[in-house]
């Protein structure tokens, strides 16, 4: 009998099927059980999204092709036969045929064997490390530590602090507070449990007896950091579900109006449409400007940013005031998605702010949506505070023919209002449930764990721990603190002072630090431009290619970055120096 | 048994052959040009300061080849550069000069390091995990598949007497038993090479006597066994060859024959005598001498010996909760010859050939030979004719040993 080796296309086409064409009836009956709770789980708890089933029938598909013909080799030892040797031939029949003829098969072992997963060679290794990590973290009490500290976190905040009984007040605490709380946890024991289970192994020595053994450094450093990295994915969504729990339990106790906000505007995924990005249109029009007030009188050199940044900050009021008495339109133009939300009621997001505060602290405004020539629009008057946002449902069937939205603001008030472009009118949709969206987020916040991970283990490799850990804090410390990075950038000086630029001290410096700065700010956006628990609390919906952006950006490229400086230095160091004699 | 019966007889005569019959432990002589398993040339490690200034010459320009099936010691008093010429060896430090191969590879190729086994001198292993769990994760990383893993663990636990704590973690070991599940990782892959620092320190008599006699069965199989220690009476017992370390240089380096031999003194074993026998033989012999130069006592049983019986009758009559004696050597390392069952140990059957015990070396003098002692009586015997004299065989006299060692390190050791 002879089995083919590799990929299994009739298994992975049609996998329950042949299975049990085969006569592989645990392995045909376990696939079937897994679509049936994979869909049931779906179905509960995700609305049965279609891409989530997609995605899970794909893998399943790939696991019964790429296993497949192992569970077949298994089969037949059980059976009583004996593996020969591995054959080239065209087919099954051809390489029966070949043996048959006496040619010597290749001794090579096949991997077979009756799970689903099978672990390559060169990854067994990396395994074995990842598991000591995890063997470490349990018997040190590090993972109960931490978990229960999470746990606290979770049930702890929501009742310390007491929400005001509104759909978003509860949002506040149950969910951005918590899960705040769960990231900076997690952060911080990410960095300290990365320095210190590479850095503790070698100065303990440990390493000197793993070293020798046949695995290489890179795979050791891989292997730590995917203990590191699959330990909190474990605590993550253990701390996440307890989140999810709370959240759906403690949701009933509101008040029934505030429960209908929260489960439209918050337990939910919203797409978002704005206007058409205009920055682009502002810095062109300025820098117009700018050349022909540069004609009429020339600007010393010094003065010059300071000039265009003034002329852009007017040519943006522009667009983005309101002047008494006056209204403006914005147009929204939804493209390929206007079919699917034409008949579905939208949210209208805004946001003014206002130089003259009133008596009240309200602004009065009337709002229309739509084309007062092909569609009904839809009016409505009311009355917002400044500097915050607000929100509030339209009809449905509002778009044009074109998928076009078009808001339209009437200032009645007696004061200019302003709505900023970047945030000041958006428009939001339903996309999807919020267990996936929930399920995104905590995936973009385990990106960032992966990149601490990377981090902390980068300093280990050519540091000792205390200085590994008190390196990565300090690296940490300037994330999470780019205001000062780009105030600088945007003032493309390091010194405010009039006249200090003139300085040719200063003036070197700038040459030298406002790029590094600049860079370093654009580094750090990579991680920094993603904001899970920010859309998570607004309803906001986080798209799997946003997911995937977030693991390229934050975990191939920066984490990739850590990691090629740390599995470097690792391999190029020597392992014994701490024990010379 | 009766041998402690029999006389020492020891003559200093310009002879340079030996009638002892003393028994090749290690069952052949090793080839002079087997395989070269280690090759040191020029070796040579300066540890640096922080701003890249000397610091530290630990090695100096050491050279010696290590073959297959040797058993290779490297000796020298603490600090000689022994431990750093092993961690060389290992690709855990970096030669500044020189040039080092293990199996014709670089230390630090990948794949060689399967055919390695490593005990540091001290237990540098996870104290969080128990020895099952121990032997698996390195046998793991050797890519043994899960059934040999356990299999292996299973042999080498009962081998190295732990296989009564095989789930208490290794952080809770005492010294002894930490160099025992020491031993047992580094033999997980049934190494071609075995590196062995310090392997006895920390054990007991009876684990030291176990370990060496592991290291006697290794060399039978084959098998390359490179052992640093500072303890001359380890390296006696067990090496071939030897290189003596002092201020990172090779001070000597040789057979332990070429370096212990004292060719102008020869020593007769005999069962008792009767005084009128004695008598006439050291009439003959003082016919060619004066009586200062010759002596005749009765031998005595060195320490260890002595030790090891005490112990083997005290373990018949009861248990201990600590790490018991190694019972066998795991199947696998005898290369799956499965000895006959028997309450009697593996390890001293294997050390020895044809089931001659190790274990009384001195008490087991064969009878002389009267052709060899009428030879050995015209004092111009060849020395090509010696019969090859394996350390392991006599370690009643360990002082002489002792003595001209200690010498060699100039009284540092």
């Amino acid at each position: 009998m002879a089995v083919k080796r590799g990929f299994s296309w009739p298994g992975f086409f049609f996998s329950w099927i042949w299975a049990f064409s085969r006569g592989l009836w645990l392995q045909g009956a376990a696939i079937i059980a897994i679509i049936l709770v994979l869909g049931l789980v779906d179905a509960i708890f995700f609305e049965g999204s279609r891409w989530l089933s997609g995605f899970e029938g794909l893998i399943l598909m790939s696991v019964v092709g790429i296993r497949g013909n192992s569970w077949r080799s298994r089969k037949l030892e059980l059976n009583g036969y004996d593996f020969a040797g591995l054959i080239e031939a065209r087919s099954p029949a051809a390489a029966v045929a070949t043996y048959s003829l006496g040619k010597k098969p290749v001794a090579a072992r096949v991997n077979a064997g009756i799970g689903f997963f099978s672990v390559p060679p060169w990854a067994r290794g990396i395994l074995a490390i990842a598991e000591l990590t995890w063997k470490s973290a349990i018997r040190f009490r590090l993972f109960l530590v931490i978990g229960v500290l999470l746990l606290a976190a979770v049930v702890g905040l929501p009742i310390l602090i007491k929400d005001d009984g509104t759909a978003r007040g509860f949002t506040q605490i149950v969910l951005t507070y918590t899960l705040s709380a769960i990231s900076a946890l997690l952060g911080f024991s990410t960095l300290w449990l990365s320095c210190g289970t590479l850095a503790r192994d070698i100065e303990e020595c440990q390493m000197q007896v793993v070293a020798t053994k046949p695995i290489a450094r890179w795979q050791i450093w891989l292997g730590k950091w995917l203990g590191i990295v699959s330990l909190n994915a474990a605590l993550l969504a253990i701390s996440g579900a307890c989140v999810y729990g709370l959240l759906q339990w403690r949701a009933t106790r509101l008040p029934a109006k505030e429960q209908e906000v929260l489960h439209n505007e918050v337990l939910i995924a919203r797409g978002s449409m704005r206007p058409a990005d205009k920055h682009d249109e502002i810095n062109s029009n300025a820098l117009v400007i700018l050349q022909e007030r540069l004609k009429q009188s020339p600007v010393a050199k010094a003065d010059l940013a300071e000039v265009q940044k003034q002329i852009t900050e007017r040519v943006r009021a522009e667009y983005e005031l309101v002047p008494p008495g006056y209204s403006r339109m914005w147009e929204i133009d939804f493209g390929a998605k206007a079919k699917s939300v034409r008949n579905q009621p939208l949210q209208l997001r805004v946001k003014f702010n206002t130089a003259n505060k009133s008596t009240s602290g309200l602004y009065l405004g009337l709002w229309e949506v739509g084309t007062p020539d092909k569609t009904s629009p839809w009016r409505d008057q009311q009355s917002l505070s400044p500097d915050t946002f607000h929100e509030f449902s339209i009809d449905p069937g509002l778009l044009d023919e074109n998928g076009v939205l078009r808001v339209t603001f009437a200032n009645m008030n007696d004061t200019a209002l302003i709505f900023p472009v970047d945030e000041g009118i958006e428009v939001l949709y339903r996309e999807g449930s919020f267990g996936l969206n929930f399920i995104r987020g905590l995936g973009i916040i385990l990106c960032w764990m992966a990149l601490l991970a990377a981090v902390g283990m980068a300093s280990a490799s050519f540091l000792s721990f205390p200085v590994a850990a008190f390196l990565s804090l300090a690296v940490l410390t300037m994330a999470l603190s780019t205001g000062t990075l780009a105030g600088v950038v945007e003032d493309k000086t390091i010194n405010n002072n009039s006249g200090a630029n003139e300085n040719p001290v200063v003036a070197a410096l700038n040459a030298v630090i406002v790029p590094a700065f600049d860079w370093t700010l654009k580094v750090i956006n990579l991680a920094e431009n993603f904001s899970p628990i920010s859309a998570l609390s607004t309803g906001h919906s986080i798209g799997w290619e946003e997911l995937a952006q977030a693991f390229v950006q934050i975990v191939v490229l920066l984490g990739g970055i850590f990691a090629l400086f740390g599995i470097f230095v690792f391999s190029h160091r020597e392992l014994a120096t701490a024990q010379h004699q | 048994m009766d041998v402690e019966t029999k006389v020492n007889v020891s003559v200093e005569t310009k002879v340079k052959v030996s009638t002892e019959s003393k028994v090749n432990v290690a069952g052949s002589e090793k080839p002079a040009n087997g395989e070269i398993v280690v090759s040191v040339r020029g070796l040579t490690k300066i540890f640096k300061d922080f701003w890249g200034r000397p610091k530290a010459r630990a090695v100096d320009n050491v050279d010696f080849d290590v073959r297959r099936g040797e058993v290779f010691g490297l000796l020298g008093p603490n600090g000689s550069g022994k431990s750093t010429t092993v961690k060389l060896l290992l690709g855990l430090l970096y030669p500044t000069k020189g040039h080092l191969e293990i199996f014709g590879h670089s230390p630090r190729h990948v794949q060689t390091k399967s055919r390695i086994g490593y005990l540091p001198e001290e237990s540098y292993l996870y104290r969080y995990l128990n020895s099952r769990e121990t032997l698996d994760f390195f046998g793991n990383l050797f890519q043994l598949s899960k059934g040999e893993r356990e299999n292996r663990a299973e042999q080498l636990l009962e081998m190295v007497g732990l296989n009564q704590t095989r789930t208490r973690a290794v952080g809770e070991f005492s010294k002894g038993m930490q160099r025992r599940i020491g031993l047992a990782q580094a033999l997980i892959n049934d190494p071609d090479l075995v590196i062995l620092d310090e392997p006895t320190a920390g054990l007991d008599p009876i684990g030291c006597r176990e370990v060496k006699d592991l290291i006697l069965a290794l060399a039978r199989r084959g098998k390359t066994v490179i052992l640093s220690s500072h303890l001359l009476s380890d390296v006696e017992d067990v090496c071939d060859r030897v290189v003596i370390y002092y201020g990172g240089k090779i001070q000597a380096m040789g057979t332990l024959k070429e370096l212990l031999a004292t060719p102008d003194t020869l020593r007769i074993t005999t069962p008792v005598l009767p005084r009128e026998t004695l008598e006439r033989v050291l009439e003959v012999i003082r016919h060619d001498m004066t009586t200062d130069k010759v002596r005749v006592d009765n031998p005595t049983q060195n320490l260890e010996s002595y030790f090891l019986d005490v112990v083997q009758k005290a373990r018949a009559a009861m248990e201990t909760s600590g790490a018991q004696s190694g019972a066998r050597v795991a199947e696998y390392l005898r290369g799956g010859v499965e000895a006959k069952a028997g309450r009697e140990k593996i390890l001293e059957k294997l050390a020895l050939p044809e089931s001659k015990p190790v274990s009384a070396p001195v008490a087991t003098a064969p009878a002389t030979d009267d052709k060899k002692l009428e030879e050995l009586t015209k004092a111009s015997a060849p020395p090509a004719a010696a019969p090859k004299a394996e350390p392991a065989a006599k370690p009643a006299d360990l002082s002489k040993a002792e003595e001209k060692l200690s010498s060699l390190l100039g009284g540092k050791s």
